[in-house]
C-alpha cells in the first residue's frame, strides 16, 4: 500500500464549456453524430471484402498447415477493422462471425499455433455473409453459426469469452 | 426540458490509428458540435502535439502502434500543467483488447468505452467525464480519477485507506436493538398511486 497518497478536487475546463449557452440536447447531438455517420456507409463499406481478402492472404501464406501466433495475432488487427465497420454500418451477421473468429483466434493464441483448417473455415463463411455476396436465408444464417459453433466445440473453446469477459472488465472500469 | 450541451470550444485530441475509426470518429464528433478536434496516429505525435495544444478532453485507443496507451496516459497524469495532467480521458477499445481495459484504467483513464463506438455510449462517456466529481488521487504508483466510485472496495493489491473505517468490529458498546425496533426502521407502508 502506497504510504503518502494526496486526494485533489480537479474542476477541468471543459465543465465549463459545456455548460455554455446555445448547446444542443443529447438526442440532438445523437441524432446529427448518427446521421453524419451514416453518411460514410457507402463508401466505407465497400473495404469489407478487401479486410476479408487481407485475411485470406495471411492464412493462404501459412507456413504447411499451420499458423503462428504472431499470424493470428496479425489477423486479429484485421478482424478488429472488420468488425468496426459491421458494428458501425448494422452488418449483424458478418459482426456475429467474425467476433467467432476473434473467439477462435484469441482461443488458439495461447497455444502457440494454430490448423489453418478452422481459419479458413471461418473466413469462408465471412464470405458468405459479406455485403457483396448473396444474402442467406434465416435457416442458411442458422445453420452457417451453428456450423462454426460446432467448430469451437471441437476445439474445445468456450463460446463468446471475449464478450463476457468484456461485460465483466467494462463494468469494473 | 433536456439538458443542453454546447461543445463548440471544446477541443479534443483523439489519439488513432485506424482510418475507419479515424473517418467515424470525425464524423460523430462533428455531430456533437465538437469542430476543434485533432487527430494524432501515434503515442510520440500525441505527446508532441498536448504541450501546446490547448485540450480539453483526450480520446484515446487502447492500443497504439509505437507505445501502449496506457504510457501515454501515464506520461499526461505526470505533467506539470495542471490543464494537462487532469484531462478527461476516454480509452476506446476493440473487442479483442479487453486485457488493456485494466491497465489504462490503471494508468489514469477516465473511463473506457468498446469499439465500434456509437454516439450515444460515447456522448454519455464523454459528459460523464466531464462533469465527474470524482477526485484525482496522487500516489507514488497511481495518478488519475479515483477508481474507488462504485462500491466494490480496493483493487486488487491495494490495501485500505488510513481515512476507511476500521474493519475490526469491536465489543458493543452499547444494548442491541430488539426485533421490534429493528421492524419499526423499515415499517412498510401501503401507498396510492394515482
Amino acid at each position: 500500500m502506497s504510504r503518502g497518497w494526496r486526494s485533489i478536487h480537479v474542476r477541468n475546463r471543459i465543465t465549463d464549456l459545456i455548460r455554455r449557452p446555445g448547446g444542443i440536447s443529447r438526442s440532438q447531438a445523437v441524432k446529427a453524430a448518427t446521421t453524419d455517420v451514416q453518411r460514410l456507409r457507402e463508401d466505407l463499406i465497400q473495404h469489407v471484402p478487401d479486410e476479408i481478402g487481407a485475411l485470406e492472404a495471411i492464412a493462404d501464406g501459412a507456413s504447411g498447415d499451420y499458423l503462428s501466433a504472431g499470424d493470428l495475432e496479425t489477423m486479429l488487427e484485421g478482424a478488429e477493422r472488420l468488425l468496426i465497420l459491421s458494428g458501425t454500418f448494422g452488418l449483424t451477421l458478418l459482426d456475429e462471425v467474425v467476433k467467432k473468429f476473434c473467439d477462435l483466434a484469441a482461443g488458439v493464441i495461447e497455444r502457440g499455433q494454430c490448423s489453418v483448417a478452422p481459419v479458413s473455415v471461418h473466413l469462408r463463411a465471412m464470405r458468405l455473409v459479406s455485403p457483396d455476396s448473396p444474402p442467406l436465408s434465416n435457416e442458411e444464417q442458422d445453420n452457417l453459426l451453428r456450423e462454426l459453433s460446432k467448430v469451437h466445440a471441437h476445439l474445445g473453446l468456450a463460446e463468446h469469452h471475449l464478450a463476457e469477459e468484456g461485460d465483466q472488465i467494462s463494468q469494473q472500469a | 426540458m433536456d439538458e443542453k450541451f454546447n461543445f463548440a470550444q471544446v477541443c479534443a485530441l483523439v489519439v488513432e490509428n485506424d482510418q475507419y475509426s479515424t473517418a467515424i470518429m470525425a464524423q460523430i464528433l462533428r455531430g456533437f458540435g465538437l469542430s476543434k478536434h485533432v487527430f494524432t496516429a501515434t503515442g510520440e505525435e500525441a505527446q508532441s502535439r498536448i504541450p501546446g495544444g490547448r485540450f480539453d478532453l483526450m480520446i484515446c485507443e487502447s492500443v497504439l502502434p509505437d507505445m501502449p496507451a496506457g504510457d501515454l496516459i501515464r506520461w499526461v497524469r505526470r505533467q506539470e500543467v495542471p490543464e494537462i495532467r487532469f484531462i478527461p480521458i476516454v480509452v476506446l477499445t476493440g473487442y479483442t483488447q479487453i486485457s488493456v481495459v485494466v491497465s489504462v484504467r490503471d494508468a489514469g483513464a477516465n473511463c473506457v468505452v468498446r469499439k465500434p463506438v456509437s454516439p450515444n455510449i460515447l456522448l454519455d462517456h464523454m459528459i460523464w467525464a466531464a462533469k465527474s466529481d470524482r477526485p484525482f488521487i496522487e500516489t507514488e504508483d497511481y495518478i488519475g480519477p479515483c477508481r474507488r466510485f462504485k462500491n466494490v472496495g480496493p483493487p486488487y493489491g491495494v490495501g485500505r485507506r488510513k481515512t476507511d473505517v476500521s474493519a475490526e468490529l469491536g465489543e458493543a458498546v452499547q444494548p442491541n436493538m430488539s426485533q421490534e425496533e429493528i421492524d419499526s426502521l423499515m415499517r412498510p407502508t401501503k401507498v396510492s398511486i394515482e
